[in-house]
């Protein structure tokens, strides 16, 4: 699934024990977390919210810098890969007092190393904005469009969204999708993309990452995330579902119907079915001591592989 | 060129959606060898999915032999699926069965387990 | 970088700007002009006593003495107060340079650091293939290059003024605190308090309390400047010499007789005409280049201290 990848490196992210503070006595936003976001992914960065997903993202960024671990981004620290991340923050600031088309010439100049004016210029063009419209008179969605044809202009190799489809309605949505599914499909640009909602991210996505409080609960390709679990619905307890782990389990009748992660094929008694990525992410946010699984390919640095 | 329409709520992977669009296309006639399917990028454009599950899904449409990639064009129908005209001897043999059937008191759901069980025994399943 | 883009035609025009020179200069367009046209304003007020605005006192002087200086300077109390006296018109330039490093410390600590860092543009220009460093070296040095550009050549203009017409001043406190205030100092205080006002932005990150602070620390050190030695005190300097003559028909110059509007007394003692003018101090050059030399230090610490700020809120 990841062939898209050329002669880049494999890798786009590997963080190991990343701690990142706000403040030097706070409580860590970050809290030791260790992965790996292989290149040509399209990631989705899912978790409630306060997990720390907009401080991974400032972190990766080179906005935010660590308190403890080491971060490579693109085979280096963050600040030096700048040229080549475009992050997209929450609240999309942009100059107001700019229109469109000054907006685009800033990126130009900015980043005269990789802008591609036309391609900019067509993502302006596909929303049919004026390119003389100042850029406070412009809707939400409309505000995006910009911010994300500033940040593809770049020709970026990864892409950090923060919430890109928050407060867009759901044609913008789509269209905004389609312009970097479209990006990542042509030029296998590695997106890790953050959101509360997460069925909006299903179809896009084919990797993920759930943050909780500041860790890493599941991180893995989205396949193998999902083969890795079984709903299990029938009478019993949750103790006769050993070996399996059981992520959440809830009475259902005279039985029960629970979320195990697999070890192993599941006993015939038990009626089994596969979850959906919505139950799959609520039952282990709802299960906070659950241990994590971080898939192989998602594991920073030769460690143990825990599925 | 053919438009995918993903329906996010039925229950089937989406890449299995775009090959069966893709078989109901040949089908129907409306893609026959030689036509370009559209490309990853296009069809992600327009339906704001993961590339990676088009190509999925043109991989499988490639494993059973019905379109190939040429590198650097695009990927090409190869064959098309029996198509079956309107006219042809067994769909006559089709219509005078289900007018049987109908004489016989059968209602539209007995025809339909009918017709698909009778289906499974002569086509079994994981063709798809 | 910028430099490296620049385009093949020949062109004899000014390169245009690149990079992040443009991004500021489009950013801060508004301040820009603003700025532009404070200079063309106030050079154009300087011009106006230097040619036009002098005229009529000048002829006072030459027919009356420094008797006429004073009739000039009084004038205000009868012609009304909005209408300054030449004397009075001649002193605003100073005070509008010296409002216009506040308005330098006001607009760095409000729309040039803290307003971006508190919607965030600032981390949208991180963001591109601009460090942060090189991001504030831009957005002080061009700012700090107008505004050297705008305060040289008013105070080049100044100094034109008082040489040709200094003499026409009310003797005091004025033309003393005058001659002493216009000089290199004057260009080296709004570059402190462009510093001072990056500092308060960059440390505060929030508009309003950057603007506070960075307008009570520029209004500190204009008190301090104003009062302790050896900077332009208003009561501390030196007695300003003047040297003031008749000159008689004959071309002899004598003492002032002191004949006021007198045209009859100024005919006894065969008075055709005044020489009047104020002789170099030389206390000034030392004080100004000290005075100089501590502003541009303390801004080169405050810059010091923005670009650690800068550090420790960013990886740069």
């Amino acid at each position: 699934m990841s062939s898209t990848s050329t002669t880049r490196s494999t890798v786009a992210v590997e963080a190991r024990g990343l701690t990142v503070r706000h403040g030097r006595r706070a409580a860590a936003a970050l809290d030791d977390c260790s992965f790996r976001l292989p290149a040509g992914r399209v990631s989705a960065l899912v978790g409630p919210n306060g997990a720390g997903k907009s401080t991974l993202l400032a972190t990766l960024a080179g906005l935010l810098r660590p308190s403890a671990g080491t971060l490579t981004v693109l085979g280096a620290g963050p600040a030096e890969t700048r040229e080549r991340i475009a992050y997209l923050a929450q609240d999309k600031p942009l100059h107001p007092q700019l229109t469109i088309a000054e907006t685009l010439r800033m990126g130009a100049e900015l980043n005269p190393a990789r802008w591609d004016a036309a391609y900019a210029r067509a993502i302006i063009e596909q929303g049919k904005l004026a390119p003389g419209t100042k850029v406070r008179k412009l809707s939400g969605g409309q505000r995006t469009r910009v911010a994300l044809a500033l940040a593809l202009g770049k020709r970026p190799d990864l892409m950090l969204l923060d919430e890109p489809m928050a407060d867009l309605d759901p044609l913008a949505r789509h269209e905004l999708l389609g312009t970097l599914m479209a990006d990542a499909a042509e030029r296998g640009t590695t997106v890790l993309m953050s959101s509360h909602i997460v069925t909006e991210l299903a179809d896009a996505c084919d990797h993920l990452l759930l943050l909780g409080d500041g860790r890493i609960r599941l991180g893995g390709g989205l396949d193998d995330l999902l083969l890795a679990h079984t709903v299990v619905t029938g009478r019993g307890t949750p103790a006769e579902l050993a070996p399996h782990l059981v992520v959440e389990s809830r009475a259902a009748g005279r039985g029960l119907t629970a979320l195990i992660r697999n070890d192993g094929p599941v006993d015939e008694r038990w009626q089994a079915e596969p979850p959906s990525l919505e139950e799959l992410l609520l039952a282990h946010l709802r299960s906070p001591g659950t241990p994590a699984l971080i898939t192989p390919g998602t594991t920073a640095a030769p460690a143990a592989v825990t599925r | 060129m053919v438009a995918y329409r993903i329906d996010r709520r039925s229950g089937v992977a989406t890449y299995v959606q775009i090959v069966q669009q893709t078989k109901q296309a040949l089908r129907l006639g409306l893609l026959e060898p030689g036509d370009r399917l559209p490309t990853a990028r296009e069809v992600v454009e327009a339906t704001a999915i993961n590339p990676n599950t088009v190509l999925k899904a043109y991989r499988e449409l490639e494993r059973e032999g019905l379109v190939e990639a040429r590198r650097g064009l695009g990927t090409f129908v190869r064959r098309t699926l029996g198509a079956t005209p309107v006219d042809s001897p067994l769909r006559e043999e089709l219509d005078t069965w289900a007018g049987s059937a109908r004489a016989a008191g059968l209602d539209r759901e007995d025809v339909a387990a009918l017709f698909a069980s009778v289906l499974d025994a002569h086509f079994p399943k994981g063709d798809q | 970088m910028s430099a490296a883009a620049t385009t093949a035609p020949v062109r004899r025009a000014l390169p245009a700007p690149r990079g992040l020179v443009w991004t500021v200069l489009r950013l801060h367009r508004t301040a820009l002009w603003i700025w532009t046209g404070f200079v063309v304003l106030t050079a154009g007020l300087l011009l106006w006593l230097y040619g036009p605005g002098a005229a009529h006192t000048q002829h006072l002087l030459d027919t009356l003495g420094y008797a006429g200086v004073q009739q000039d300077a009084w004038a205000a109390g009868v012609t009304g107060t909005f209408t300054g006296t030449y004397n009075d018109l001649f002193q605003d330039p100073a005070s509008l340079l010296n409002i216009s490093s506040f308005a330098v410390a006001l607009f760095a600590a409000g729309t040039l650091t803290s307003r971006e860092l508190e919607n965030g543009t600032a981390r949208l220009a991180w963001t591109q293939s601009v460090t942060p460093a090189r991001w504030l070296a831009a957005k002080l040095a061009v700012p700090a290059l107008l505004v050297t550009a705008g305060t040289s050549l008013l105070v080049l203009l100044y100094r034109m003024l008082w040489n040709a017409h200094g003499n026409l001043l009310l003797a005091g406190i004025g033309p003393r605190a005058l001659y002493f205030a216009i000089g290199p100092a004057t260009v080296a205080a709004p570059l402190l308090g462009l510093a001072v006002g990056a500092v308060a932005g960059l440390a505060l990150r929030r508009t309003l309390p950057a603007l506070a602070v960075a307008g009570l620390a520029q209004y500190a050190v204009n008190a301090f400047r104003a009062n302790s030695w050896p900077f332009q005190g208003r009561y501390q300097q030196p007695e300003l010499s003047v040297r003031s003559r008749a000159i008689t028909s004959t071309g002899k110059e004598i003492p002032d007789p002191g004949c006021y509007d007198s045209h009859a007394c100024l005919a006894r003692h065969d008075v055709v005409g005044f020489t009047r003018r104020y002789l170099p101090s030389p206390d000034y050059w030392p004080r100004q280049l000290l005075e100089t030399g501590v502003l541009l230090a303390a801004t080169a610490i405050l810059v010091a201290v923005a670009f650690g700020v800068l550090r420790k809120r960013s990886t740069s």
